[in-house]
C-alpha cells in the first residue's frame, strides 16, 4: 500500500493519541511533498547515497510516508575496518530527510550528530545486528529549535548479539520518534537509554517497542525525562514477550522530573506477555524536584537556579552512567554538558 | 439437576439454571418501542423516558470499541438478546413471599442465611427486576434508603432526577448508552448526613434465562460525614448461548463521606460483562472500590474515582482470574481535578489455562491540583505457557508538584516457593493453591469475612487441575 492509499491514523491508536500524523506531517496530510535529502558525513568525508532496493517490509505510515519522500539510503558497514564511527547528518534546507541503514557485522561503536537548519526533519534508521556481535549506538538531536522532526527507528538483532543504546533529546520544537527493536535470536539483548530535555514549549514523544521474539532474550530500558516551562514530554512504550520466549528477561522504567507549573508529562509503559516462564516489569514515576536537594546544595553555595539546574544535569546524566561503550558514553555526556551550560 | 445438567455445568459452581416462569418477557431484539415500552410498563415520569431514547440512539450511532478485545465485542449478537423479563409481579419485603422456584435458587446461593447473620439489608435481583427487598429497621429510622432502582425513582423521583446519569451521563460509552435505555433494577441508596451505616449492605444479581441482558443501575448518595459498605454479588448460569451484563454504578460521596463498594463477580463463562462504574469523591471524601473479577467470557470494567474535593481520597483494590477462554480486561482510573488528593491502586491478576488478563489504567493529575499523591501496584501471575498477561497503564501529569509511581510485573509462581511449601508435605496442588490465595489476599482481607471464605473457595475450585 502507498501512502497516499493508506488511511490516516486514528488518535485512539496509542501510537498517535498525543501527537497526530497532521502535527508531524510536513506539509497537508493528502500530500506526499518532494524532500531533499540531508547530506551525510561519516568520519568527516561525505557520504554517497543508493537508490533504495529494498521494499518497506512494515506496513506503517510514518516509514512508509519517509521512504516514498525521499528515495536514496546511505547503508554504513561497521566491520573490523571501521569499529568507531562518527556520523553527522547536516540539514540546510526547509524539508529534509535521510535514510540510514547500518549493517553490522562486528563489534563496534556509532555517534550520530544531527545538526542544522531546517524546519522540517524526517529521519528513518534500520539496523541489522549480525551474529554475536557487541554494537553501541549513540544519538544527540541538536536541530534548530523551530524544527518538527519524524523519525523512525527499527533494529533486528541476532543470536548471542547485543545493542547498547543511547539517546540525548534536546533539540527541535517538535519531535515524534518510533523506535522498535526485535530480538530475533537467542541469547540476544537490548539496553536502551534516553534522557530528554522538554524547554519553553518543546514536544517530545518517543514511541518505544521491543519484541523478544526467541527465548532467553534480555531488555531493559530506561527513559529520564525533564520538562521545564511549557515542556511537554510523551512515553509510550510496548514490551511484547511472545510465546515460546521462555527465559526471557524484560524491564521497562519511564522517569519525569518536572520543574514548572505548566510543564507536562505522559507515560504508557505497556507489557504484553505470552510466554509463562519469564520475568517482565515495568516502572513510571513523576514528581518535582525534591526540596530537600535543593537545600542541601543551596547550603554549599548555589542560587536555587544553579541548584535546579545541578539536578537537572545529574538526573539526565545518570540515564547515562550505565553505557558500557567509553566513547558512546563520553560523547553523550560532553554534549549533554555543553547543552546545560 | 440431572446428570446432564450437572456435566453441562462442569466446575462451575453456580451453573445450575431453574425453570423460567416469566410474567412479562419481551421480544428479543432491541427498539425504541421497546424502550419505550419498557419505560410505560414501570409507569416512569417522562424525563425518564425521554433519556432512555436518547440513549438509544446514541448506543445505534455509536462505534463498537475499537480497542481491549474487539474479535469477542464484534461477536455479541444484540439482537438475540432479550432485554426485559419480569419473573415476579412484585418486590416482596417478606422471604417467604418469594415465589419458591426463584427462592430455592436464593436459597442454594446462600442469600438469606447471610442476610441473617450479617447484613444491614438485601436487595436480590433476578433477570430484570429485584424479587425481593429488606432493609433493618433501625437503619430505616435513621432515614437510610436502600430500595430497588425501581422502587426509588417511583417513591424518591427528585432526588433520582438531581443524580440519574451525573456520574457517567448516558453518551460516556457504548455501553452506557444502552444501559441508560433499557434499565431495570438495581440499587438506590441515600445516607444522610452523619449517619454511618456499621453493617454492609448487599445485592446480589442472578440471570437465570438463556441469551438474557441484565441491565442493573445503581446510584449510591452518602451524604455530608457519612458511610455506608456495599457488597454485590453476580451468578449466572452455564448454557451454549451467550447472555450480556451491563451495569451502570454511580457512586457520590459528600464532603467526609466514605462509601466502600465490593465486587465479587463470578459469572458463569458465557457472560460478556461490560460495566461501567464510577465515583464522585467531594471534599475529604473516600471512594473505594474492591473489586474481584472471577467468571465471564469477557469483562471490561475499570471502576474509576473522579477527586473532585480537595483532600478526597481513592482506593481501588482488583483482582482477576483468566481461565480457559476469559479474557478478564479490568483495571482502574483516578482522576485527580483537585488539589492534596490521594490515590493507591492495586491490581493483582492470574491466568491460567489460555486465560488472558489485562489490566488498563489511567490516572490523570490536572494542572490545578498541586500535591497529589499516588502509587498503583499491578502484579501478574502466569500459570502456564499458553495464557498471556498485559498491562496498559496511563500516566498523564498536569502538574509539577505530583508525586505518581506505577510499577508492574508479570511472572510464573516462583519455583522455589512450590518447593518450600513440598518439603513440608504439601502435594503441587496444594502448595499452587496456597501460594495463589496468598497472591490474592490483599484483596480477601478488604473483604467481609463470607465472602472472603466463598472468593478461597473458589479459588480453590478454580486451580483444581492446574498441575499437568
Amino acid at each position: 500500500m502507498t501512502y497516499l492509499e493508506m488511511p490516516i491514523p486514528n488518535r485512539s491508536e496509542h501510537l498517535w493519541r498525543y501527537t497526530p500524523w497532521k502535527k508531524v506531517h510536513p506539509t497537508k496530510i493528502d500530500k506526499l511533498p518532494g524532500i531533499e535529502p540531508s547530506s551525510v558525513l561519516v568520519n568527516g568525508q561525505l557520504s554517497k547515497a543508493n537508490n533504495h532496493s529494498k521494499a518497506i517490509t512494515r506496513n506503517e505510515i510514518s516509514r512508509t510516508f519517509l521512504a516514498e519522500s525521499n528515495s536514496t539510503v546511505h547503508e554504513i558497514i561497521i566491520d573490523n575496518d571501521s569499529i568507531d564511527t562518527e556520523v553527522v547528518i547536516q540539514t540546510e534546507r526547509e524539508l529534509e530527510s535521510c535514510n540510514l541503514h547500518f549493517d553490522v557485522q562486528s563489534s563496534g561503536s556509532v555517534c550520530l550528530r544531527l545538526l542544522g537548519k531546517s524546519n522540517w526533519f524526517g529521519l528513518s534508521i534500520t539496523g541489522v545486528l549480525q551474529h554475536n556481535v557487541n554494537f553501541s549506538f549513540a544519538i544527540v538531536n541538536d536541530l534548530n529549535e523551530k524544527c518538527t522532526v519524524l523519525r523512525c527507528e527499527d533494529w533486528d538483532i541476532s543470536r548471542d548479539s547485543s545493542l547498547e543504546y543511547g539517546e540525548l533529546s534536546t533539540g527541535a520544537n517538535i519531535i515524534k520518534s518510533d523506535i522498535r527493536t526485535y530480538l530475533k535470536g537467542t541469547n540476544s539483548s537490548l539496553t536502551q537509554n534516553i534522557a530528554v530535555h522538554c524547554d519553553l514549549g518543546r514536544v517530545d514523544d518517543h514511541h518505544i517497542e521491543i519484541h523478544h521474539l526467541q527465548p532467553h532474550t534480555n531488555s531493559s530500558l530506561s527513559v529520564n525525562s525533564a520538562c521545564a516551562n511549557k515542556g511537554h514530554a510523551i512515553g509510550t512504550g510496548l514490551l511484547i514477550i511472545e510465546e515460546n520466549c521462555d527465559g526471557s528477561d524484560a524491564g521497562q522504567v519511564f522517569k519525569n522530573l518536572l520543574l514548572s507549573e505548566n510543564a507536562k508529562a505522559e507515560a504508557i509503559p505497556e507489557l504484553e506477555v505470552l510466554s509463562d516462564d519469564v520475568s517482565a516489569a515495568h516502572g513510571a514515576a513523576s514528581s518535582s524536584v525534591d526540596p530537600e536537594q535543593i537545600h542541601y546544595l543551596m547550603a554549599r553555595g548555589y542560587s536555587r537556579e544553579d541548584a535546579k539546574t545541578e539536578i537537572l544535569e545529574g538526573f539526565l546524566i545518570s540515564s547515562f552512567a550505565k553505557l558500557s561503550n567509553e566513547k558512546a558514553r563520553q560523547f553523550l555526556m560532553d554534549e549533554l554538558t555543553v547543552e546545560e551550560d | 439437576m440431572s446428570e446432564e445438567a450437572i456435566n453441562a455445568v462442569g466446575d462451575y459452581k453456580y451453573g445450575f439454571h431453574d425453570p423460567e416462569n416469566a410474567t412479562i418477557r419481551f421480544d428479543k431484539g432491541l427498539s425504541e418501542q421497546v424502550v419505550r415500552d419498557i419505560s410505560e410498563l414501570k409507569g416512569e415520569p417522562e424525563w425518564m423516558t425521554e433519556i432512555r431514547v436518547k440513549a438509544y440512539h446514541h448506543f445505534e450511532e455509536r462505534p463498537m470499541p475499537d480497542w481491549g478485545n474487539c474479535n469477542m465485542l464484534e461477536s455479541i449478537k444484540f439482537d438475540d438478546v432479550t432485554y426485559f423479563l419480569r419473573s415476579s409481579d412484585q418486590t416482596e419485603k417478606n422471604w417467604d413471599d418469594v415465589p419458591d422456584d426463584i427462592k430455592n435458587t436464593f436459597d442454594r446461593l446462600g442469600i438469606p442465611e447471610a442476610e441473617q447473620k450479617w447484613l444491614g439489608g438485601v436487595t436480590a435481583q433476578y433477570e430484570s427486576e429485584a424479587v425481593y427487598h429488606s432493609i433493618r429497621e433501625d437503619l430505616e429510622e435513621q432515614g437510610v434508603i436502600f430500595l430497588d432502582m425501581d422502587s426509588g425513582l417511583k417513591e424518591y423521583p427528585e432526588l433520582v432526577k438531581q443524580y440519574f446519569g451525573t456520574v457517567i451521563p448516558y453518551a460516556d460509552n457504548k455501553f452506557s448508552a444502552l444501559n441508560t435505555a433499557v434499565w431495570s433494577g438495581g440499587s438506590f441508596i441515600y445516607v444522610p448526613k452523619g449517619v454511618h451505616v456499621e453493617m454492609p449492605v448487599q445485592a446480589y444479581f442472578r440471570i437465570n434465562a438463556k441469551n438474557m441482558g441484565q441491565f442493573e443501575r445503581t446510584l449510591i448518595i452518602a451524604d455530608e460525614g457519612s458511610s455506608i459498605h456495599y457488597v454485590e454479588g453476580c451468578t449466572a448460569p452455564t448454557y451454549s448461548t451467550d447472555s450480556l451484563h451491563s451495569a451502570v454504578v454511580e457512586l457520590i460521596a459528600m464532603e467526609g463521606a466514605k462509601i466502600r463498594y465490593s465486587t465479587v463477580q463470578n459469572w458463569s463463562a458465557n457472560v460478556y460483562n461490560l460495566v461501567t462504574k464510577r465515583g464522585i469523591a467531594h471534599k475529604n471524601a473516600v471512594v473505594e472500590w474492591v473489586d474481584g473479577n472471577i467468571g465471564s467470557k469477557l469483562t471490561m470494567k475499570y471502576p474509576a474515582v473522579i477527586l473532585k474535593g480537595e483532600g478526597a481520597h481513592a482506593e481501588i483494590i482488583s483482582v482477576a482470574y483468566a481461565g480457559e477462554g476469559q479474557h478478564q480486561d479490568a483495571g482502574a482510573k483516578v482522576h485527580h481535578l483537585a488539589p492534596n488528593t490521594t490515590s493507591n491502586i492495586l491490581s493483582k491478576s492470574i491466568s491460567k489455562n489460555g486465560g488472558r488478563s489485562s489490566y488498563r489504567g489511567l490516572l490523570k493529575v490536572n494542572p490545578k491540583a498541586h500535591g497529589c499523591r499516588s502509587k498503583v501496584v499491578c502484579d501478574a501471575l502466569m500459570l502456564d505457557a499458553d495464557s498471556r498477561s498485559d498491562t496498559y497503564p496511563t500516566m498523564e501529569v498536569g502538574n509539577s508538584s505530583a508525586d505518581l509511581e506505577h510499577e508492574a510485573s508479570v511472572s510464573k509462581i516462583s519455583g522455589d516457593q512450590l518447593f518450600y511449601l513440598m518439603s513440608r508435605g504439601f502435594s503441587e496442588e496444594e502448595a499452587m493453591g496456597l501460594i495463589v490465595n496468598g497472591f490474592f489476599e490483599p484483596f480477601t482481607r478488604e473483604l467481609p469475612m463470607e465472602y472472603a471464605v466463598e472468593l478461597n473457595k473458589l479459588l480453590e475450585l478454580e486451580m483444581e487441575g492446574a498441575i499437568g
